[in-house]
């Protein structure tokens, strides 16, 4: 009795929310479904209706509308535009390898209720998530191995933590390509100017193919690496007061 | 023992040496070479000891790394820390002097580059015979 009201009122809130007639005959025609079966069999469908109940909630919460396909499309397409074209890549994989795993055990519903429940769960993700953890877990996919195999470069010396690695190489890579005429002078300023805002002065950079150094920089502040057929030194040292 | 290892790794490279090598070779008397000084930010002085500490090192080594390696350690040396030297002949540098002046440097074939700060009245870039040297204090 008790749940029946539950279940009343919830219908209730998912018409008041839907506002359309579709929605209602699909109500309409699961209460006729339910009369016709068994005592035990109309409980475990009850709980299940439940679900797709909770389920299409949170659809209508999020604004999703019309059929899974559509909404799993805008999702992946979502995911592309937070992350870089690296980390989209791997989260579109991950996502289609959950409806694969999800697929596999068929007894339980119907395909379309486990479309439906996979694509809740990637959406429960990304609600409970937000922009801040989306961006986390974005770096947390993109690993140093994964951003030097993306970019094409190859660290010959590193003294450097991995954010800062990753850093450089984006910096390096983001400035090749852009530039129309090549300048190595033009990607060293661009990559010490960055690294001066990022980190603080003073660093340096030398970028040639063709070149032999010897310098003292600070721990942790030292990364040597190639890039088409440039090498690239960039260190840290440290700021001293001027004496005059 | 890691300046023996050197010596011996030296020895090793005379031993067996570059054409390059073979034709300054038979000259009893080397002849000087030819110096450029592109730019500088230093005294006189200081210049000229940087010319000669880096002839002395041309002369003992062949490996561009090395050589920068006795030149930064000679000037940390004589003049305190820090100093730091690139050679090469396929690089170029572009240096800040104060927040609005600018040094460019190049070669004049392969314009490429490297971006350092230095201090006020500690650079040099010049050129010995096909090599640059960069020699700057930071820090």
């Amino acid at each position: 009795m008790a749940n029946q009201d539950k279940q009343h009122k919830r219908a209730f809130m998912y018409i008041y929310k839907g506002g359309t007639v579709n929605q209602r005959k699909k109500e309409l025609e699961h209460g006729v479904g339910q009369d016709k079966k068994s005592k035990s069999r109309s409980w475990l469908h009850r709980i299940s209706r439940t679900r797709i109940f909770n389920d299409g909630h949170r659809d209508l919460d999020i604004g999703a509308r019309g059929e899974g396909e559509f909404v799993e499309a805008r999702k992946s397409m979502s995911c592309l535009e937070l992350g870089s074209p690296a980390g989209g890549y791997v989260e579109g994989r991950k996502s289609v390898s959950f409806i694969e795993a999800a697929a596999s055990p068929a007894a339980i519903g119907s395909i379309v209720e486990e479309r439906r429940k996979s694509v809740s769960h990637i959406e429960k993700n990304f609600a409970v998530a937000g922009m801040v953890e989306a961006r986390k877990s974005v770096s947390h996919i993109e690993t140093l191995s994964s951003v030097i195999a993306y970019l094409q470069v190859k660290v010959l010396v590193s003294d450097m933590p991995s954010f800062m690695q990753v850093h450089a190489f984006r910096c390096a890579r983001r400035t090749y390509d852009s530039l129309e005429k090549f300048s190595a002078k033009h990607i060293a300023h661009n990559i010490k100017k960055e690294f001066d805002k990022a980190y603080g002065p003073v660093w340096h950079c030398i970028v040639g193919s063709n070149f032999g150094s010897f310098v003292t920089h600070s721990t942790g502040c030292f990364l040597y690496f190639s890039m088409e057929n440039l090498y690239i030194l960039l260190f840290k040292t440290k700021v001293k007061k001027a004496l005059d | 023992m890691s300046e023996e290892a050197k010596k011996n790794f030296v020895g090793a490279l005379t031993a067996r040496p570059t054409s390059d090598d073979q034709k300054q070779a038979p000259a009893l008397n080397v002849p000087p070479k030819k110096v450029i000084i592109k730019s500088a930010d230093m005294i006189p002085d200081m210049q000229k000891e940087a010319v000669d500490i880096a002839v002395a090192a041309f002369e003992r080594y062949n490996v561009e790394k090395d050589v920068a390696e006795q030149i930064k350690k000679e000037f940390d040396k004589r003049h305190g820390p820090t100093w730091h030297c690139i050679v090469g002949r396929n690089f170029a540098q572009y240096s800040q002097l104060a927040p609005a002046q600018y040094y460019k440097v190049g070669c004049d074939v392969d314009i490429q580059g490297s971006y350092v700060t230095h201090e006020t009245n500690h650079f040099v870039y010049f050129y010995l015979d096909q090599k640059a040297v960069l020699l700057f204090k930071s820090g």
